[in-house]
């Protein structure tokens, strides 16, 4: 390969003073900084003791949300797996039985409903595609698990507490989210 | 438009009328359709004759057209093989293609005219088997040596599911085995020299000089450097396959992917040229929550080079106190879009949700945090006499060099060329912004490492004007191929339900055409290149990313240093490996 232009930039290698040459006032003033750094605030903190809080609106582990009665608000209208560029929600969908009204809030609901979180990329589409507020991300992410099998999260691991049973623990997962969205919308 | 008129009117002249054929594209850049034969003669006249030469080889593609429903009067072609070039002077592009017929058609190399042309024609070849008639080495640079297959072409199987179970028999290990065995004339590399025997050297691919999965093979005189030829591809993911795959809509988090430090920048570029498609303006509002992201995200990208640059040359304590800063910026981030390097965050027509309450504190507190850093930055790293000696006067490369090789971004300005896209073509609103475009003159390690600092503190000027000056409205356009619609309206009226049940099911028909973008992303000129045929999914995407052309460069620029100076090059290019194999 021939040179384009005769590179007639000289390399600027010329031999530096002794005194640069040792580096040693560099190194010194190098060290000085890193000591300084020793003694400010801790950057890090003891994970898994403590836990860094998350952005209300952060993408970790999905959960399926009930109205304020406790009824599941997904309608298995599916808009959520297509939307899914991972593919990585399936769901089976039933039609409403006379007297489960107050276990479903829509005639036809998710019999079965999951997501692999191993396949999931965390893009938030799904959220954002549900007509219906059924699907959120929390503010958690996936915890490890030795099988493949445990990343696949069925209805009961991502259905939240019913607030009649638990009202704590349901607002405790509703969280800032439903606030937070109401009020970007 | 006169600029592209004449520049017509000059080739017609230079390869006889009816030699041409204009292509529109809704991007207004000059497209010509050119015959098989006259490619040479056409590149050869742009470059060095018309009046404002095209001295850059922007980018080379091609296009596997078989599938194609609607030609719209274009030339026939089962294949079609496209040069962008681009000339500083007029500041402007042209797109020259060639219609080639048969299954596994060939045509003349460029690569004697254009010194980068080389490996984007081998990348032709690996994905479409076209054959380069002339090409010095042509063999597959992306996809291993084994491959079966070129994987852009429109048979080859999107997914490995439609491959059928994978099964590792004797003999298909062995001839794997065979394939990873180095032979030095397979990678254009003598083992003897006049007066001396060559030694070879493996660096990488995993080696924390590389920065990511790259392998460089060093043929070394001593410790002196006599060739290198980068081997690239480990981290090939096949992202402009998956756009096929994708809806427009769904392929958004794929770009996050492509340059992963610079983030929402990503998914600006693809936007660009998808919004150019569809049309569709954007409000204000939606223009500066972009700015501001993408500027965020440069300094962010900013802070990783500059750390383990750092790092590289043998400081080490400067890259957790720049990753802590980061994680600052992430902070933000992770506050607006939810998500931290993968922010997925942009959407076809805006943004996918308003700015969160109390953004403005987060951000202001960013803005008045961040310059006594840079300054604390520039003392301990740019001012040690360590770190000039192992940069100045390192991979000097002039600017005729640079622009040959289609060098972009803060490699081309360290070469004295004030050049950057967002001012000279303004996209997103750029041009309501102050900031200056730093340039240094001596092309070496140092230049590009003092522009880039440099660019960290215009960012945040231009965060610090997105901040004082967020307009009101909305952060999504009203425009009907705005995917998804803006909710507030989809549970309240029936039609707005339909339409964003169809957007995000389907996904949004963006109508058919081409268009271009070009953007300037953190480490040069990204650009995305969507074709639709008037479908849900793209027909073709091209990403033409900047640390492609750079690592190519490199060899070129490391001749004669040492192994050491090959890191401080290394470092100073600032390339993703997930941005160089796509
Ligand atoms: S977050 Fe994204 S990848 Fe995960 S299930 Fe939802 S749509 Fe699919
Ligand atoms: S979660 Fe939402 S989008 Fe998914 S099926 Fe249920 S209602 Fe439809």
């Amino acid at each position: 390969m021939q040179a384009l232009t005769s590179r007639a930039k000289p390399v600027d290698r010329k031999p530096m003073t002794f005194l640069e040459k040792l580096y040693v006032w560099s190194i010194f003033k190098g060290m000085m900084i890193t000591l300084r750094h020793l003694f400010k605030k801790k950057a890090t903190i003891s994970y898994p003791e403590e836990k860094r809080p998350f952005s209300p609106v952060f993408r970790g582990l999905h959960i399926l949300n009930r109205d304020e009665e406790g009824r599941e608000r997904c309608t298995a209208c599916g808009l959520c797996a297509l939307a899914c560029p991972a593919e990585a929600i399936t769901m089976e969908a039933a039609e409403r039985l006379p007297g489960e009204e107050n276990l479903y809030r829509e005639e036809k609901y998710a019999a079965k409903y999951e997501i692999n979180m191993l396949r999931c990329i965390f893009c938030g589409l799904c959220e954002e595609a549900c007509p219906k507020d059924a699907v959120y991300l929390s503010e958690t992410f996936a915890p490890s698990n030795y099988q493949r099998k445990g990343f696949i999260y069925g209805k009961q691991d991502l259905l939240i507490p019913n607030p009649k049973d638990n009202p704590g623990e349901y607002w405790k997962a509703v969280g800032n989210r439903k606030a937070n969205k109401e009020q970007s919308n | 438009m006169d600029d592209a008129d004449s520049i017509l009117q000059q080739l017609q002249q230079q390869l006889g009328v009816g030699s041409l054929y204009q292509q529109q594209t809704v991007d207004d850049i000059l497209t010509l359709w050119v015959s098989k034969e006259k490619i040479i003669p056409a590149i050869q006249f742009l470059k060095t004759a018309a009046a404002g030469p095209f001295k850059m080889l922007y980018d080379l593609f091609g296009i596997d057209e078989r599938n194609r429903n609607r030609y719209n009067g274009l030339p026939m072609a089962d294949f079609t093989v496209v040069y962008v070039l681009f000339s500083f002077e007029q500041n402007c592009f042209i797109k020259l293609k060639v219609a080639l017929r048969g299954e596994y058609p060939s045509i003349a190399s460029i690569c004697s005219i254009f010194k980068n042309a080389n490996w984007y024609e081998r990348e032709v070849y690996d994905m479409f088997g076209i054959r380069f008639d002339g090409h010095p080495h042509l063999t597959r640079i992306l996809m291993p040596l084994t491959w079966e297959g070129h994987p852009l072409r429109k048979e080859h199987p999107a997914r490995a599911t439609e491959m059928g179970p994978f099964q590792l028999r004797d003999e298909y290990q062995d001839r794997q085995q065979e394939a990873l065995r180095f032979k030095p004339e397979d990678w254009g590399l003598l083992e003897h020299g006049d007066d001396a025997d060559f030694m070879f050297l493996n660096i990488g691919p995993q080696h924390p000089g590389t920065h990511g999965v790259l392998r460089i093979i060093l043929q070394l005189n001593g410790e002196d450097i006599v060739d290198a030829v980068p081997e690239i591809g480990f981290h090939h993911r096949g992202a402009e396959k998956m756009a096929e795959r994708q809806s427009w809509h769904t392929y958004i988090p794929y770009t996050d992917r492509v340059d992963y430090l610079g983030g929402v920048m990503n998914n600006l570029a693809y936007l660009q040229s998808v919004e150019k498609l569809a049309g569709i303006e954007l409000p204000d509002r939606a223009l500066v929550i972009r700015v501001m992201l993408c500027e965020l995200f440069r300094i962010a990208s900013h802070l990783v080079w500059f750390g383990t640059f750092a790092q590289d040359l043998g400081q080490l304590s400067p890259v957790f106190y720049m990753f802590t800063d980061r994680e600052k910026i992430f902070d933000i981030v992770e506050a607006i879009c939810g998500g931290r390097m993968h922010p997925n965050w942009f959407r076809i027509g805006g943004v996918a949700q308003d700015l969160p309450n109390g953004w403005q504190q987060l951000v202001q507190h960013f803005v008045d945090y961040f310059p006594p850093k840079i300054r604390e930055y520039e003392k301990m790293v740019i001012r040690n006499s360590l770190f000039k000696a192992r940069t100045k006067g390192i991979g000097i490369y002039t600017l005729e060099e640079a622009i040959e090789w289609g060098v972009t971004g803060p490699g081309l300005r360290a070469c004295g060329l004030e050049w950057d896209w967002r001012k000279k073509r303004p996209y997103s609103g750029y041009d309501m912004f102050e900031f200056d475009i730093p340039v240094a003159q001596h092309g070496d390690c140092f230049d590009r490492a003092l522009v880039r600092v440099e660019e960290m503190r215009q960012s945040l000027r231009i965060v610090k004007q997105c901040l004082e000056n967020m307009p009101a409205g909305d952060y999504k356009s009203s425009h009907p191929l705005t995917t998804p619609p803006l909710k507030k309206f989809t549970m309240q009226d029936i039609e707005t339900l339909i339409t964003h049940f169809l957007n995000v099911s389907w996904g949004p028909v963006i109508p058919a055409g081409e268009a271009m973008s070009c953007i300037e992303a953190t480490k040069g000129a990204n650009s995305y290149y969507c074709i639709s045929d008037g479908s849900t999914a793209a027909y073709r995407v091209r990403i033409r990313t900047p640390s492609f052309p750079h690592m190519q460069m490199v060899p070129y620029i490391s001749k004669g240093y040492t192994v050491g100076d090959l890191l401080s090059i290394l470092g100073s290019i600032d390339f993703v490996l997930a941005d160089i194999d796509r």
